[in-house]
């Protein structure tokens, strides 16, 4: 009788024991994956913020090919070359061969149908790009008014050459 | 025993309390140092953008200079095509200096400036910087020695003198080319100092070159005849208050050409057009007379 009603006690202790056990540790659990899910939205969150900060950044990379299409153009307007296709790949030639060049003179306004030229520095036929830079200049010639388009671009076939 | 063992049991229950508030304390505090090394990264990288992002609008601020000195370079060079001037130092040393202007009759200068200013209109959208220029007849160059070259718009009378009244020509050497044949023409007279004058004259079916001095003090006419009663006058010297003026008048379009070099006793440093000029991109901004020279 004692043994069955130790037995029943010590059953009943242990079964209390455990279930509070199992309580506690799912409480835990849950805790914890709630801290987790916290931690992981604070990261994300801090990523995601730090990301679009450093997205306000513009690159100002193209300023020297825009520098080297402004230069170009005035060199021609010098020289008074835009209409004579020797001496604009002349001046060309005189660029760097990453360096790719494009001119087109439109006659009063930029439409296609008004483009009375088309140069490409030789090399460069191949290697259009996305990434290309414009610049106008105006043109006086013979009564006439005319745009001079310039486009610059990276020649992307060309290894960079490193002396020494 | 049993309180003994109750206090026992109590000072166990506190451990353990105190032990779980040192392991809720420890998260508290790794969150903490979490949340602070998060809020320095931001701070960092906000930094460094801000840093890049000064670089950046100082570097595009200074490209909007570069682009307005572009864009004046091209309209004066396109005005060029009007009036071209050149300012330099005698090749001999010393504070004597030269001015050459080349001035194309051939253009209605009214005409060209009223096109020209739906052209620069087009060349506003294309380039994103905002273009103004105000012309005003005559067409003139203002040089930093206070001589001044005018040219009318249509092309009846130009002419080169100081606007304070003395000047420190030298010499001249005056080119003319007309696409008409002259009558006749007769020579002023020439005097035996002054200021070295050659005249270079072409038409169609003559040419010639005539030069020596001219007394600055007094007046000098040379007219050239055309058929139909038309004539070119070139006049030299004093007239009014103004001394050494070089000064053309035409009855009808006959000169295409006219080319002025002038030596002086100083050397002007700049050459502005009467043309007031404005052009802004960004934060940059041009508002001055468009240089000549």
């Amino acid at each position: 009788m004692n043994y069955k009603m130790n037995y029943k006690m010590n059953y009943k202790i242990n079964y209390n024991t455990n279930s509070k056990k199992d309580n506690t540790n799912s409480k835990k659990g849950f805790v914890l994956s709630l801290d987790s899910v916290f931690a992981l939205i604070i990261s994300l969150s801090s990523l995601l913020f730090i990301l679009s900060i450093l997205q306000t950044y513009k690159s100002v990379d193209s300023l020297p090919l825009q520098r080297i299409g402004m230069d170009t153009l005035t060199i021609l307007e010098e020289k008074n070359s835009f209409f004579n296709q020797e001496q604009v790949a002349e001046v060309f030639d005189q660029t760097n061969d990453q360096i790719c060049l494009k001119i087109d003179v439109y006659r009063e306004n930029i439409e296609s149908e008004n483009r009375i030229e088309s140069i490409i520095k030789t090399g460069c036929e191949d290697q259009i790009s996305n990434t290309e830079y414009k610049m106008w200049r105006t043109i006086y010639s013979n009564g006439d008014f005319y745009y001079a388009q310039i486009s610059v671009w990276l020649n992307k076939g060309v290894e960079v050459k490193t002396e020494g | 025993m049993k309180e003994i063992k109750g206090m026992k049991g109590m000072k166990g229950m506190k451990g353990m309390k105190g032990m779980k508030g040192m392991k809720g304390m420890k998260g508290y505090i790794v969150s903490l140092v979490t949340i602070l090394l998060f809020i320095v990264l931001i701070n960092y990288a906000r930094n460094i953008v801000e840093i890049k992002n000064k670089i950046q609008s100082s570097q595009l601020n200074s490209f909007a200079v570069e682009k307005i000195g572009y864009i004046v370079n091209d309209i004066m060079y396109d005005i060029k095509n009007l009036i071209s001037v050149e300012i330099s130092n005698n090749d001999d040393g010393g504070d004597d200096g030269r001015i050459i202007i080349e001035d194309d009759l051939s253009i209605n200068k009214g005409n060209f400036f009223s096109d020209y200013s739906l052209f620069l209109s087009g060349y506003s959208n294309i380039s994103g910087a905002n273009i103004s220029l105000s012309y005003s007849n005559p067409l003139s160059v203002h040089f930093s020695n206070f001589h001044i070259y005018s040219s009318e718009f249509d092309n009846s009378e130009f002419y080169f003198r100081n606007s304070l009244g003395e000047s420190s020509v030298i010499s001249y050497n005056l080119t003319l080319i007309s696409n008409t044949s002259y009558s006749n023409y007769i020579e002023w007279v020439w005097d035996d100092s002054g200021v070295y004058t050659t005249i270079n004259y072409s038409d169609p079916s003559n040419n010639f070159t005539v030069s020596g001095y001219i007394d600055p003090t007094k007046g000098h006419t040379f007219i050239i005849h055309y058929p139909g009663g038309v004539n070119a006058k070139i006049k030299a010297g004093r007239f009014g208050a103004l001394t050494v003026i070089m000064k053309i008048e035409q009855k009808g379009q006959q000169l295409i050409s006219l080319r002025l070099d002038a030596k002086l006793l100083e050397s002007p440093i700049y050459a502005i057009y009467n043309i007031p000029t404005n052009i802004s991109i960004l934060n940059a901004n041009f508002s001055s007379f468009l240089p000549a020279a």
